[in-house]
């Protein structure tokens, strides 16, 4: 057989999603990407800490380790706080974003994804303890397949997410944090959401895949730098396979389920051909060895057995075979024989790391789980855990079946895939939880009854100061969906987050009231209308305003507003001229085309009952307005007149009807002629409600004086009093006139 | 949003974002207050509001639902009501009934309406009440000798209670009107609304600093249980928690090792799951309380 090319010899790196060392330098704070800011942050040599510069360093108001006042605020949204200084000199605002933030489009796409894993479940959210007789086994191996199957999406989703950011040297801690938590997910998954799948006929296949997956992205060992320097370990006085570096090489390759790499180094190394020419008992062992390690059976666990058998053979046959070997070389093959025969002396030998026996002893001993905290100790045993790997401790635990304790590194990791592990976790039935009945719940809040629930509803009020409106339908809906938390503590939650929603289109009103109508909101509800209100005045858009206000059961606002346009109105003496109210109060707008202006349909969802009672006065002053045009003063002088009997009329805008219309139009005329019983209507009126001292009354009476009106500031006298007595007479002269 | 340089002339106070994150507001000893449209990463100073005569120590946005609405607290011993409308900003009232400086000022929960929470150097504290027609109804009552420093509105929720006898539920819904106060006294102090005497009676005082409280801020979220944090010229923050709305509050000392400076402030996140603290060292330290109850630190901001 001949020398393969180098490359095929080596374990695809690339393939691996793993970043050289070399481009592991932390960027330039200008190149900070859009959506990120994790990557101008430091750690502290000592805590381990996240630090991050307030400024590019140029722009430091102070020197490192001086003292100063600086004072900081969280603002409503994560990305946008402010600190500054309060000292002498120091007139800057710094914007501060939220270390470790990460707002970027492709993680909001994330967190979506993995939202609408979630949400699929639908009932097997819940775990449900099996109860014989209650729970039929159907029904419980359906539950397993869809939480198995939500863990592989889950898995696959963030490699992809992962795969988006690698090219990105802008990313990297960040890189490295989700890599480390795919690596501890990877592990999770292989213990806890495979063997019991009901697809029984996939699960050793898919069990040694995720093994070999966990095992070498986790580390991306052996790197092609330290294979190219075991190759060149070869001289002309010493071959490549002579040196127990080629075969610490070989099988720590063989240990990790690298199967094709380990049969590339044999090849490369020319061991065949060597031994053909010198030992035919040896190299018929290679030949078969490298065979057997070709059709290492992923698929079939009873295909295991027999390939197990062989290797058993294979080693014994040649441990009692006469060779033609020197002893070192014989050595070192009887070696990755034993180990591939599931050895555990060779196996734990040959391991540099815990995690390279453990696997080891997964694919050549004997394959089961329930042998894994077995494994795991003799692996520890021999190679320690390395601290400094946060993975390495949690793959651990999950071994050892504490799922518990990963959740809070998954957490420090990205606390997006961390809560929604912990939903699947707990699904799954490895958490501790309190399944107790809604009622029977000790505390009724949104963070009680699990480590889950409290993961799940932080990471969703995380959201929504993410300024992202896209992902409050995620908060909503975690919150929403988070199992054996109360009804009303959902709403709670809901209620207090939606009065934050930053609305600004009509489709995010709606989506608001929605979530409103939904869970029984009404005082959210009319908080966002008032507040639709308040911002529909600044403007100046006051019908639309009054329409929201009395949606907000904020009526006397509605009424307040109806009355300052009943106010403008009469004090420019004509219709104020907006289409929306006149066609409110008049009966139909026509254009010149003859069609409506505004439609019925639009008027109906524009104008509440309490508008149209609020804005009857404006309907009534609108068509006297009307009737004067037309020419029908008998019609207009009935229109005022209800006006002015109008019990719940303002004083001062009796003082305004009678200054603006009454006395000038019908009053001041001797010729106009109105009947007595309309008079002492009049009258009547003017004894319970005009008021002469009014302030407000007087203030309208001096707006009416001030207009750049001619006509009416020469009829009208300076003062309320002197206008109350011209009225008087004249009333009496009205009277006078009818009884003549 | 980049860095506004030069926002002032004089030594900044606060600057505080409004409820969408959308406008800041600063102020200043030169006694004026600036208002900014942040948009994305750009900022627009959009008015220069004049009115105190000393410097101005705190400013604070009303909720939406009122409007555009600042209130500004000054050395001058006044606080100012600032509103906003058709771009126009004006002052629509003036709130003076300190005799010295007044140095925190808070809005309540839209719940309580237009009201405002004010603390002053002459030891008082008033909460003052807009109402729509007009009227001003102030509440001033003595709460720490020497000064007040810093007040902060607990959460509006709502509290279940016994029934009086006679009144077939067994329990009434009441609303639970509390706020903080911290003052030169060193003390920490929770008072709560009596509705029948419309005044605020003192409801616990809380005895955890050696020094002056510099700033208290009571966690915005309801959803767990109350969390206050105090932070002191002492250099320590503690973290004062009550698991039922009457319960005892215990003290938590955020870290057992004292700040390397004064802490000035505290603030919490919108979720109420983050504790931002800024103190003497020029760091904003970042706290997260973790799974296990204790508190962790979850990042910093240096200078």
């Amino acid at each position: 057989m001949g020398i393969v090319q180098n490359n095929d010899l080596l374990m695809d790196v690339d393939a691996m999603d793993f970043v050289d060392d070399s481009s592991s330098e932390i960027s330039d704070t200008s190149n900070t990407p859009v959506g990120i800011a994790d990557q101008s942050f430091d750690r502290d040599p000592v805590t381990g800490e996240i630090s991050m510069k307030l400024t590019s360093v140029c722009e430091l108001p102070l020197r490192k380790g001086e003292l100063g006042h600086l004072k900081f605020k969280l603002g409503p949204v994560a990305s946008s706080n402010v600190a500054f200084l309060t000292m002498e000199n120091q007139h800057t605002i710094y914007p501060v974003r939220i270390p470790r933030l990460d707002t970027s489009a492709r993680f909001s796409e994330y967190i979506k994804k993995l939202f609408e894993i979630y949400e699929s479940l639908g009932d097997d959210r819940a775990y449900s303890i099996p109860t014989i007789g209650v729970i039929n086994t159907d029904s419980q191996n359906e539950h397993v397949a869809a939480v198995n199957l939500a863990m592989d999406a889950l898995v696959s989703e963030l490699e992809m997410f992962i795969d988006a950011l690698k090219e990105d040297d802008r990313y990297l801690t960040r890189f490295l944090e989700l890599e480390e938590s795919l690596t501890i997910l990877n592990c999770l998954r292989l213990n806890y959401f495979i063997i019991d799948s009901p697809d029984s006929e996939s699960i050793r296949d898919n069990f040694t895949t995720s093994l070999l997956k966990w095992v070498n992205r986790s580390d991306g060992e052996p790197n092609s730098d330290y294979i190219e320097q075991v190759f060149q370990l070869a001289s002309p006085e010493k071959q490549v396979f002579e040196t127990s570096f080629f075969w610490k090489l070989l099988n720590q390759l063989l240990l990790r389920g690298l199967f094709q790499q380990a049969v590339g180094c044999i090849e490369r190394s020319e061991l065949i051909p060597y031994l053909e020419k010198t030992c035919d008992v040896s190299a018929s062992a290679v030949i078969n060895l490298v065979q057997l390690v070709n059709q290492y059976p992923l698929e079939n666990a009873d295909t295991f057995r027999e390939w197990k058998s062989l290797t058993l053979e294979l080693s014994q046959n040649f441990a009692n075979s006469e060779t033609d070997i020197g002893t070192e070389l014989r050595g070192y093959l009887e070696d990755t024989l034993l180990l591939v025969s599931g050895n555990e002396d060779k196996i734990v030998r040959y391991s540099r790391t815990w995690y390279e026996s453990f696997c080891g002893f997964l694919l050549y001993y004997i394959p089961s789980l329930e042998l894994a905290p077995e494994y795991l100790e003799i692996s520890l045993k021999n190679n320690p855990l390395d601290i400094t790997n946060s993975w390495e401790r949690s793959c651990a635990d999950i071994i050892k079946g504490s799922v518990y304790s990963i959740l809070p590194v998954l957490e420090s990791l990205d606390a997006c895939t961390a809560s929604f592990t912990a939903a699947l976790v707990e699904a799954k039935g490895l958490l501790e939880t309190n399944f107790a009945n809604e009622l029977e719940q000790s505390e009724d809040n949104l963070f009680s009854n699990g480590m889950a629930n409290y993961m799940l509803s932080n990471f969703a009020l995380e959201l929504c100061s993410m300024d992202d409106k896209s992902l409050w339908p995620v908060a909503i809906g975690i919150i929403s969906l988070v199992p054996s938390v109360s009804t009303s503590a959902k709403k709670a939650a809901i209620s207090e987050l939606l009065e934050h929603y930053p609305f600004k289109t009509n489709d995010d009103i709606e989506w608001l009231l929605s979530v409103c109508a939904q869970w029984k909101l009404p005082e959210v509800a009319k908080s966002v209308y008032t507040m639709l209100g308040t911002s529909m005045i600044n403007e100046g858009k006051t019908i639309e305003a009054m329409t929201n206000f009395s949606k907000a059961g904020k009526f006397d606002l509605v009424k307040d507003f109806s009355w300052t346009l009943f106010e403008a109105s009469a004090l420019q003496g004509s219709p104020l001229g907006d289409e929306i109210l006149d066609s409110i109060v008049s009966t139909g707008m026509l254009d010149s085309n003859h069609n409506m202006v505004i439609s019925d349909e639009i008027l109906d969802t524009l104008v509440t009952d309490a508008m149209r009672q609020a804005l009857a006065p404006y309907a009534v002053l609108f068509r006297f307005y009307d009737a004067q045009q037309q020419g029908n003063s008998d019609l207009a002088l009935e229109l005022l007149m209800l006006l002015i009997t109008f019990p719940y009329l303002p004083d001062c805008y009796f003082v305004l009807l009678v200054c603006k219309f009454l006395y000038p139009i019908f009053l001041l005329n001797d010729s106009t002629v109105i009947d007595e019983a309309t008079v002492l209507t009049i009258m009547n009126a003017i004894e319970t409600k005009w008021n002469s001292i009014d302030e407000k009354s007087q203030n309208i009476y001096d707006e009416v004086v001030s207009k750049d009106d001619k006509d009416l500031r020469t009829v009208l006298p300076d003062d309320l009093d002197d206008l109350l007595k011209r009225v008087r007479q004249k009333l009496s002269f009205k009277l006078c006139q009818e009884f003549m | 949003m980049v860095t506004i340089t030069n926002a002032h002339n004089d030594v900044i106070h606060d600057a505080i974002l409004d409820y969408y994150g959308k406008r800041l507001a600063t102020c200043s000893s030169d006694k004026t207050i600036k208002i900014f449209e942040v948009e994305g990463d750009s900022h627009k100073l959009v008015e220069t509001l004049i009115g105190h005569e000393g410097p101005v120590w705190r400013v604070d946005w009303a909720h939406p639902k009122f409007g555009t609405i600042l209130a500004s607290c000054s050395y001058d011993g006044k606080v100012i009501i600032w509103r906003e409308e058709g771009g126009k900003w004006a002052q629509i009232a003036v709130h003076a009934v300190h005799s010295a400086s007044v140095n925190s000022i808070q809005w309540a929960p839209h719940e309580y309406g237009v009201m405002l929470l004010c603390g002053s150097s002459d030891g008082k504290i008033s909460v003052v009440e807009f109402k729509e027609n007009g009227a001003v109804a102030p509440i001033v009552f003595d709460a720490h000798t020497i000064g007040v420093n810093s007040v902060c509105w607990a959460p509006a929720t709502i509290q279940e209670e016994a029934a009086p006898a006679g009144e077939g539920n067994v329990t009434v819904q009441k609303e639970l009107r509390r706020f903080v106060s911290g003052g030169a006294d060193n003390l920490v102090k929770i008072w709560k609304y009596d509705a029948a005497a419309q005044t605020y009676n003192l409801e616990d005082t809380l005895d955890g600093h050696s020094d002056w409280v510099r700033d208290v801020a009571w966690s915005p979220s309801v959803l767990l249980r109350s969390y206050i944090a105090s932070v002191s010229q002492d250099k320590t923050c503690v973290i004062w928690t009550q698991d039922k709305d009457n319960g005892a509050w215990k003290k938590t000392l955020l870290q057992e090792d004292k700040f390397p400076d004064v802490l000035w402030r505290a603030s919490w996140s919108l979720s109420g799951n983050i504790l931002a603290l800024s103190g003497g060292d020029n760091k904003v330290t970042l706290w997260k309380e973790n799974l296990e109850g204790t508190w962790e630190p979850a990042g910093e901001v240096e200078q």
